[in-house]
């Protein structure tokens, strides 16, 4: 079965799936130099290594890439001017308060069903589609019900897991993880597997964090599906909603909907600290910063990394700014 | 008074603008010497290199006083669009209208570089948290706070989607201090697949039907906002004549163009050509008056051509120049180094392209904002630069990246690569920031090089 990878939240892995192809949501191990995308200054670290591991792979048959981002749009460049990697642009819209906007992102599916069909999957009948988005949401619900269960950490990798293969680890947890630590929310764009040290660097210095609010984490899982549907309901549209009309995004114009989201998530779980993890020349994280700061009601720790090491002075500044909020 | 054609300094204009003066120059209400614009902190004029005729004094002057326009503007009651991003689409609908008049607060990227860095506008932009690993667009962001380069619009429009990261990032930080905005979403344009019906755009990349479909839409939120705000509606025959207009700018800059970049010896030095190009996009608030500063640069160009006139000598290479520079010093240099420019792409190259005139108004627009080469892929934009490099007789490329621009780090290497295996014609790239004097030596020897390249390849032909 074909694997089909990508990275972006936006992508439904039941569209994969129901077309019998493998959806693969990765997230690749580092900022790596190896592959069509060189060193070159400027060029965001995550699509760097995700764009050269995707091509690394030897199970990868196509990638999905989308427009939330420019990097990873002009990243097609890459593939198709160096690599035969068979690759497709899902076109995501920044705007979201029109009808269009929803419209135009259903019809981007659909036509993702054709590249689909290209790469040899089958068009689903409309209830096979329905089939699988309810394994999905069963699956997902049973991943949110980990949370507080599992320490933070593990919580994100079975998330990062699950989008990449589908399965959900049996944890054997039974006991609700307890942490001690001083409450705090991850947020930011998405993360390496390498960044995931940070995390256990805020859980060694007294850290805990609740919130993963990160593009790999809880921020970025779709909505539940609405199963009280007729059978000429288009799941198409279900999708739609639950995606598009749900994830809320930093790229989005106006991106307030990440806001409300943030606001009522850090007051439900009382954190006392944000730490948000953005990737060199990742410009739309960059930019709210400093309205992050101005807008929270609880201080910021800024954390910029390259993708090729996570810098000894983040750990310094990560351990300082646990102490200050003991 | 005709001179032979020459580049003179700021004090030497001076001089210059006297013996006019004495010979009785004709001059616009916006006329006047050029060094009074030192006076209003222009100060990166006194580093810069003109060129002596007088289309280029109107030229200089014009650009200059925009500011000025924009607030007698206001002042008369015309309303205000401070159109953002889409490079050449808003600015048409606007001007359909009489009293209406759009700008694009994006030109503020400019201003760190003329008034050298003493318009205080990337400190606030610094200040708000956009430090120098973004575009120095984000110049707009502290012109927006200081309050001091324009009138606050009555309307903003931005155009999101298939953008640069860094306009969209800078713009909804605009937005986050309060400034409200009306967003309005470019597509990423694709070539059509099986099932799609095909458009050709002007010039040369093709989309979908339903992706200008979903542009014109999209452009008529735009267009209900700027009429809801005139009072006044756009009807497809004001649309259409505003149009009309917009192809004649467009059709004196191609002219200009093609006989400045395909002439034996350069009629019209770079930087009087990049200012040219650059009043295509809005007029510089004034549709009428860009249409008369640019036929007068096109006579001093038939006249010099005519008469055999131009600078640089008939040996001066041929450079085709990707993206603009944030320091207008660097396009003195180029000519310093042995350079000439014969073919551009500043990000804007759709805005040269007629407006299609036999479809409707809204739906020329929309192919109009979706042909702009930003919008595509780097593969597109690459294509439309090699046959550009061929229509004008191009020797060498210098793509010029823009400090901190998202799409700078991704495509000019594959600019840089479609063009050396399509051509076969050396490329070099540089980066240039908003003041480049401490950079000079460097990108005066990475220029030298390439020029000396193609003059070397030239004595082996």
């Amino acid at each position: 079965m074909g694997l089909i990878a990508y990275s972006c939240p936006y992508v439904p892995a039941e569209i994969i799936a129901a077309y019998g192809l493998t959806p693969s949501r990765i997230l690749p191990s580092s900022g790596s130099f190896s592959g069509p995308v060189g060193v070159t200054a400027g060029v965001c670290p995550y699509m760097r290594g995700f764009i050269n591991s995707a091509c690394a792979s030897s199970e990868v048959d196509a990638i999905i890439l989308t427009t939330v981002c420019d990097q990873m749009r002009r990243a097609k460049d890459y593939l198709d001017q160096r690599t035969d990697i068979p690759s497709f642009m899902l076109n995501v819209p920044s705007t979201w308060q029109t009808a269009e906007a929803l419209r135009l992102y259903v019809s981007e599916i659909r036509r993702l069903g054709h590249f689909l069909e290209r790469m040899g999957g089958q068009p689903p009948e409309v209830d096979a589609m329905w089939r699988i988005m309810e394994s999905y949401d069963r699956k997902r619900g049973k991943l949110r019900s980990l949370k507080g269960v599992l320490p933070a950490i593990e919580y994100s990798l079975a998330i990062a897991k699950f989008n990449k293969s589908g399965r959900i680890a049996d944890t054997g947890v039974n006991v609700p993880f307890t942490g001690k630590g001083i409450p705090l929310a991850l947020i930011g764009g998405p993360m390496t597997m390498m960044d995931f040290q940070l995390v256990e660097m805020v859980r060694e210095y007294g850290g805990d964090i609740v919130l993963d609010g990160t593009e790999s984490g809880e921020r970025t899982m779709p909505a539940r599906f609405n199963f009280r549907h007729s059978i000429h309901d288009d799941p198409i549209e279900e999708l739609a909603e639950c995606y598009f009309g749900y994830i809320p995004g930093v790229f989005r114009r106006p991106n307030s909907e990440l806001y409300r989201w943030l606001m009522r998530e850090l007051d439900s779980l009382k954190i006392l600290g944000v730490i948000l993890i953005r990737h060199t020349w990742c410009d739309k994280w960059h930019a709210e910063v400093c309205r992050l700061k101005e807008w929270l009601k609880v201080p910021l720790l800024d954390i910029e990394i390259d993708g090729e090491s996570l810098i000894v002075r983040n750990s310094c500044r990560i351990q300082a700014f646990i102490e200050a909020l003991s | 008074m005709n001179l032979d054609p020459a580049q003179i300094t700021l004090v030497e204009w001076g001089r210059r603008f006297g013996e006019l003066k004495q010979s009785g120059l004709p001059e616009p209400s916006y006329g006047g010497p050029l060094e009074r614009h030192l006076l209003d902190g222009d100060f990166r004029l006194a580093k810069l290199k003109f060129d002596n005729s007088q289309a280029a004094l109107n030229l200089w002057n014009f650009l200059l006083t925009e500011e000025d326009r924009l607030y007698a503007d206001r002042l008369v009651g015309r309303k205000i669009i401070g159109t953002m991003k889409d490079l050449g689409t808003i600015p048409v609908m606007a001007y359909s209208l009489p009293d209406v008049t759009a700008f694009y607060p994006d030109g503020t990227w400019w201003a760190p570089c003329v008034m050298e860095l003493s318009s205080g506008v990337l400190a606030v932009a610094d200040s708000l948290g956009l430090d120098e690993s973004f575009c120095p667009v984000r110049a707009m962001l502290g012109a927006f706070v200081s309050k001091a380069h324009f009138p606050n619009p009555d309307l903003l429009v931005c155009s999101v989607g298939a953008t640069c990261d860094d306009f969209s990032a800078i713009a909804q930080r605009l937005n986050g201090i309060g400034y409200p905005i009306l967003w309005w979403e470019i597509l990423h344009r694709r070539k059509p697949e099986s099932g799609d019906v095909p458009v050709q755009l002007p010039g040369g990349f093709q989309c979908t039907a339903d992706q200008v479909l979903f542009v014109e839409n999209e452009l008529l939120r735009v267009k209900k906002a700027i009429e809801s705000l005139a009072g006044v509606a756009i009807t497809n025959d004001k649309l259409t004549d505003g149009i009309r207009a917009a192809n004649e700018v467009r059709a004196i800059l191609r002219e200009l163009r093609r006989m400045v970049f395909t002439a034996d010896v350069c009629p019209l030095p770079a930087l009087e050509m990049l200012v040219a190009e650059m009043l295509v996009i809005h007029f510089c608030s004034d549709r009428k008056e860009s249409v008369i500063v640019l036929s007068g640069l096109l006579a001093e160009v038939r006249r010099r051509i005519l008469l055999g006139r131009g600078l640089f000598g008939s040996d001066a290479v041929r450079v085709f120049w990707v993206n603009p520079v944030a320091d207008l010093r660097v396009m003195n240099l180029l000519e310093e180094c042995g350079g000439r420019i014969c073919g551009t792409d500043y990000l804007f190259c759709h805005a040269f392209d007629a407006i299609p005139e036999d479809v409707e108004p809204m739906k020329a627009l929309a192919m109009m904002a979706l042909a702009d080469p930003m919008v595509g892929s780097a593969g597109d934009r690459s294509q439309r630069i090699c046959n550009d490099i061929k229509y004008f007789g191009a020797e060498a490329v210098v793509i010029s990246r823009i400090p901190g621009a998202s799409h700078c780090a991704t495509e000019g290497p594959i600019i840089a690569d479609t063009v050396r295996e399509q051509l076969g014609l050396p490329v070099v790239e540089i980066e240039v920031p908003p003041l480049a004097d401490a950079m000079l030596p460097a990108l005066n020897t990475r220029l030298t090089a390439l020029i000396e390249t193609v003059k070397a390849g030239r004595i082996q032909v």
